[in-house]
């Protein structure tokens, strides 16, 4: 084999090889079920009772019991209070993020707005919230609280 | 003279690649398509394999900066692109990061021209850093996401953050990688012949002036999550 048709090899190999790892990968993760071509099957049966507890101040705090469906999400569950005007919700979906941030929460006629000092957090089960909050899914007998902080 | 004629065209080329990058970010932004159907389960959490976003245009631009105007323009191509088109599209306040990672990119076509890999011999060199550059990108933002708090500041947090973070990486590594095959390849060949493409050279001075920019720009990044 002259040196030439050798270096062609080996040259096509390191742009071939990479490509059949990666293919091998994918297809490999298809055949463990890590790859999936059907979003995730929701339960969509029955309902589930949380409680959402919102924290404005020390003073103002909005409390109410919830049902509603399985698989609500800790978003879904800030806007299902919002349904009977009692609380107004604004928010932005962050595509860089892929998640939804809540800016404001009004109650009361009084705008309770993220700024450079304050912002919205979420706990659940007396825990930080460690996803976005239209990504959490409450679990029934949750304790879903949002906190107006300050940095 | 024959200097001033070769400044000009490295100017020229630089406002080109920054007038290109601009353009279609500005055009394609909200103009993709949803992310396809293929999903991907790790670490207990399914998500859409891809998640589409146009991270390949600034990418191969900075990396085309690098490869080929090098010195200033390593940097400077890649955050005129981020700021002017930040300024129509707004950005997040991992901003930082994302500058400081794009003039990274830029960093490392630049090492690769300074290592005279601009030759048909060395293209699998030059996807296969490309490929490093990506991940190493990806790696660098969300580090940013995760020390900027919107994870909590433990292990976990840092775990959940990538696992997240999967689905932008693969897209990232996907398109930025063909886009970077249809684009440099010929533009090396085109190099390699001598046709269009002229040699820049860049003194040390403005190479040492390069790498400490990008260092200190992510310097800045990380310093702006902890102030």
């Amino acid at each position: 084999m002259g040196h030439d048709t050798k270096w062609k090899i080996v040259y096509v190999s390191k742009l071939l090889i990479p490509i059949i790892v990666v293919v091998i990968l994918f297809i490999s993760g298809i055949y463990a079920g890590v790859v999936t071509f059907e979003p995730p099957k929701k339960n969509i049966e029955g309902e589930i009772t949380a409680m959402l507890t919102v924290y404005f101040n020390n003073e103002t705090i909005y409390s109410k019991s919830i049902k509603t469906p399985a698989n609500t999400t800790v978003y879904d569950l800030l806007l299902k209070a919002a349904e009977n005007n009692e609380i107004e919700v604004e928010s932005t979906y962050w595509e860089s993020f892929d998640s939804i941030v809540v800016d404001c929460i009004t109650y009361n006629g009084v705008r309770y707005e993220s700024d450079s000092n304050h912002y919205w957090a979420y706990y659940i089960n007396g825990e930080p919230g460690m996803q976005g909050a239209d990504k959490q899914i409450v679990e029934d007998n949750d304790l879903v609280e949002w906190k107006f902080m300050e940095f | 003279m024959k200097n001033v004629l070769l400044n000009k065209n490295r100017i020229m080329l630089g406002i080109l690649l920054v007038v290109v990058g601009v353009i279609l970010r500005v055009l394609l932004h909200n103009n993709l398509p949803g992310s396809p159907s293929i999903y991907i389960t790790i670490n207990g959490i399914t998500q859409p394999m891809f998640m589409l976003d146009l991270f390949f245009v600034v990418a191969v631009i900075s990396i085309l900066s690098g490869l080929i105007l090098g010195g200033y323009y390593t940097f400077i191509v890649p955050i005129s692109v981020m700021v002017l088109t930040d300024l129509i599209i707004g950005n997040n306040w991992i901003l930082l990061f994302t500058w400081s990672g794009f003039a990274l990119l830029g960093l490392l076509g630049y090492l690769l021209k300074t290592s005279n890999s601009l030759t048909i011999e060395k293209i699998p060199k030059v996807l296969g850093v490309g490929v490093g550059g990506i991940l190493l990108y990806d790696i660098w933002t969300n580090f940013g996401t995760w020390l900027g708090g919107w994870y909590t500041h433990t292990f976990e947090g840092l775990v959940l953050c990538y696992t997240y973070a999967l689905p932008f990486m693969f897209w990232h590594l996907l398109s930025a990688t063909v886009t970077l095959t249809i684009i440099v390849v010929p533009v090396i060949y085109l190099k390699e012949h001598k046709i269009t493409i002229p040699e820049f050279i860049v003194n040390p001075f403005e190479k040492r002036v390069t790498i400490a920019a990008v260092s200190l720009l992510m310097l800045l990044s990380i310093l702006s999550t902890i102030l």
